[in-house]
């Protein structure tokens, strides 16, 4: 039977209410979860830091107190500074071996397929199993240092493990080799994507093709460098599993990150406070480089 | 300007013969129109001349110089793309200047001749924007604008029109044509467009299966094709063409459509060679000279009565559908001409202007 719009019977207003707010009521428990477990332990932690909470959390406010003693601390500057050497150098890696790779790649050569497998294989692994694998190889008992030393090079030494001031370059070598392959089929779709004919006139026009690619394609490409940034930098910042795995951190803690020094601070030293003050700083860091990101995206969207 | 000679093209796509010895002679400040059906080869013949692609075998010549082993760069070529391949991170100005400035030419011999064809082209308050801010037909005059600017000796089109609207088609049709008229250039021209090839050519050369089916004058094409192909694919309606047999009877020649009774007197046809009689045939008959009996001049008509099945106008004249035995024929008659669909009436050939070919090699006779 038709519905009678002229005079809605309560069931049928009920139902139509149902229908139209269906989509709301079966997001609304993941939402709810969202903003308890996310945003409000993120308030929470920002509060956290705010006050003299040591092993278990304490209430009374306290002011930037615990951000002053965070920044006075030598092992903090030492993990800020490793985050800055690390992040800079992985991203900067990633992307330089990505392209490079995405660019050979993008010659058409016959194995292609089972290259870009190859590098690809990697992002595939957990950091922790690429933590444990590049702990063995570095490991200059186990790994390279003996299997040359092995071949009769005696005075071969590749110790970086263990060198408190080489030691974070091993996380950048084992990070770049984890994610460097995931670049590179960024930037390989991005080359794919560019108009074979554009190739052509540029050759036309008398362009060599380390031209072409300098100045046609990877200006270009733009929005993938752009979103690889974002990708790398996040990573970077998050940083945790890797370091744990290869060196914890140390010899002592000269390869200590912010996410390693608040773990550290939290569940070992008992420091919640101060834990929650890096954790809140690191949010604010993060923050930093996505909020302008997706800025420019959604402007990108609407002017579309 | 140069004039250009391909000799004996042959391109393989692993088996797949794409081009089979081509054999093309384009005279100096020619505009050749290169035209056949999608897949036929016309993209890969225009890269092997622009040195885009190799090819299997053969040879370029351009003003009588083999190119084969010269870089695209310096063959003297521009092209203008289907896609228009504007560079899309530089602006319109940076577009067109590119080319120049990989060439090392002095600044202001640059601007000079991006002002020169700015100008020409009507694009002067476009140079300051990046493709994606243009229209279909903006970025079509950028593309050309980026090939002009090069003054090559021979322009390369590949289906330039293909992505714009019908009306702006023509537009850009006309200049182009105009364009050639004033700078002289030789012109290959790519299209699947047979309006487009009779519109602009000098000369028309039709591509299918990896051969030359015809290389003449548009009008030469339109009144003499060599094979059926060509007369199906030149003119718009398409050719009529019925199967029938040539048979001579009290002195004459007729053709007999393949399961009528009526003869269409044939005598007057100029066959390359006499026919067997008897020999089957393909009758071609262009719309235009099936219409209302008291159009037709001349002597050489034929009349017969027929059934209008379907009626198109199109406001100058009426594209009428007759069946004719077992085939169908299409009629162009006047737009004032009164005919009621279903209903049967005088319909005159006028056979001055008709096709014979033979069934079995689909060769003109
Ligand atoms: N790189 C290639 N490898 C294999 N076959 C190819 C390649 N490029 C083109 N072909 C084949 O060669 C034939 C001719 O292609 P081409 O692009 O020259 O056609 P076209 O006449 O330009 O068609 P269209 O009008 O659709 O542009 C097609 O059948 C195509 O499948
Ligand atoms: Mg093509």
């Amino acid at each position: 039977m038709e519905p009678d719009f002229s005079r809605p019977d309560s069931a049928f207003a009920v139902s139509r209410w149902f229908q139209a707010n269906l989509p709301r009521i079966v997001v609304a428990p993941s939402f709810v979860a969202v903003m308890v477990f996310v945003y409000g332990f993120i308030v929470w932690t920002a509060y956290i830091s705010m006050t003299r909470s040591k092993l278990l959390p304490r209430y009374d406010f306290e002011g930037f107190f615990q951000y002053g003693r965070l920044w006075s601390m030598d092992r903090w500057q030492v993990a800020l500074e490793n985050l800055f050497v690390f992040s800079g150098l992985f991203i900067f890696f990633c992307m330089a071996l990505g392209l490079l790779l995405a660019i050979l790649l993008d010659q058409r050569i016959r194995v292609e397929g089972a290259l870009r497998t190859i590098y690809l294989y990697p992002m595939a692994l957990s950091f922790v199993v690429t933590g444990t694998a590049w702990k063995w190889i570095l490991n200059p008992g186990l790994g390279i240092e003996k299997v040359v030393q092995d071949l009769g090079f005696t005075d071969f030494q590749f110790n970086w493990l263990v060198d408190p001031d080489l030691a974070i370059y091993t996380i950048v070598i084992a990070g770049v080799w984890q994610s460097s392959g995931f670049v590179m089929a960024m930037f390989l779709a991005g080359l794919r994507s560019i108009d074979q004919e554009i190739l052509k006139a540029a050759y036309m026009d008398g362009a060599s093709l380390p031209k072409i690619y300098l100045r046609i394609i990877i200006p270009s490409m733009r929005p993938v460098f752009l979103s690889a940034f974002v990708v790398l930098a996040h990573l970077a910042i998050k940083s945790f599993d890797l370091v744990i795995v290869l060196t914890r951190g140390g010899p002592g803690y000269a390869t200590d990150m912010p996410a390693t020094f608040m773990y550290a601070m939290a569940f070992q030293r008992g420091r919640i406070g101060l834990a929650a003050a890096s954790a809140t700083i690191m949010l604010m860091t993060v923050m930093a480089i996505m909020v302008p990101y997706l800025y420019s995206e959604l402007r990108r969207k609407r002017d579309e | 300007m140069a004039s250009l000679e391909i000799r004996a093209l042959t391109k393989k796509f692993g088996d797949v013969t794409v081009l089979d010895h081509i054999g093309l002679v384009i005279q100096d400040g020619e505009f050749l129109v290169l035209v056949g059906p999608s897949g036929c080869g016309k993209s890969t013949l225009l890269n092997i001349i622009a040195g885009l692609e190799s090819e299997t075998c053969g040879e370029i010549l351009i003003d009588g110089r083999a190119v084969n082993d010269v870089h695209p760069k310096d063959r003297d070529i521009a092209m203008v793309f289907q896609s228009y391949a504007l560079y899309p991170n530089m602006t319109v100005r940076k577009n067109i200047t590119f080319g120049l400035k990989v060439r090392n030419t002095p600044g202001p011999k640059i601007e000079e001749m991006l002002a020169a064809v700015s100008d020409l082209l009507k694009i002067g308050s476009l140079l300051d924007r990046k493709p994606a801010q243009l229209s279909g037909g903006q970025r079509q005059r950028v593309a050309m604008g980026r090939a002009l600017v090069r003054d090559p000796s021979i322009f390369l089109f590949d289906e330039p029109l293909s992505n714009l609207d019908a009306k702006l088609r023509v537009e850009m049709r006309t200049e182009i044509k105009k364009l050639h008229h004033r700078l002289g250039t030789t012109i290959v021209y790519v299209t699947h467009d047979q309006t487009e090839a009779m519109n602009l050519a000098t000369r028309i050369a039709v591509l299918h299966q990896g051969r030359i089916q015809q290389l003449g004058a548009p009008q030469h094409l339109y009144d003499h094709p060599d094979n059926l192909f060509v007369a199906g694919f030149i003119g718009s309606p398409a050719m009529n063409l019925l199967p029938g047999s040539l048979s001579s009877s009290d002195g004459g020649l007729y053709f007999r459509p393949g399961d009528g009774e009526d003869l269409i007197r044939v005598d007057h046809y100029p066959f390359r060679e006499a026919p067997a009689d008897g020999a089957p045939v393909v009758f071609g008959i262009r719309p235009e000279c099936v219409t209302l009996p008291r159009e037709v001049e001349g002597q050489a008509r034929f009349e017969v009565e027929l059934v209008a099945e379907a009626v198109e106008t199109n406001g100058f004249d009426k594209h009428v559908a007759f069946a004719y035995g077992a085939s169908e024929l299409i009629g162009r008659l006047p737009a004032k001409a009164g005919l009621v669909a279903g209903q049967p009436m005088r319909v005159g050939f006028d056979l001055s202007g008709i096709s014979i070919f033979d069934r079995r090699s689909e060769r003109r006779l």
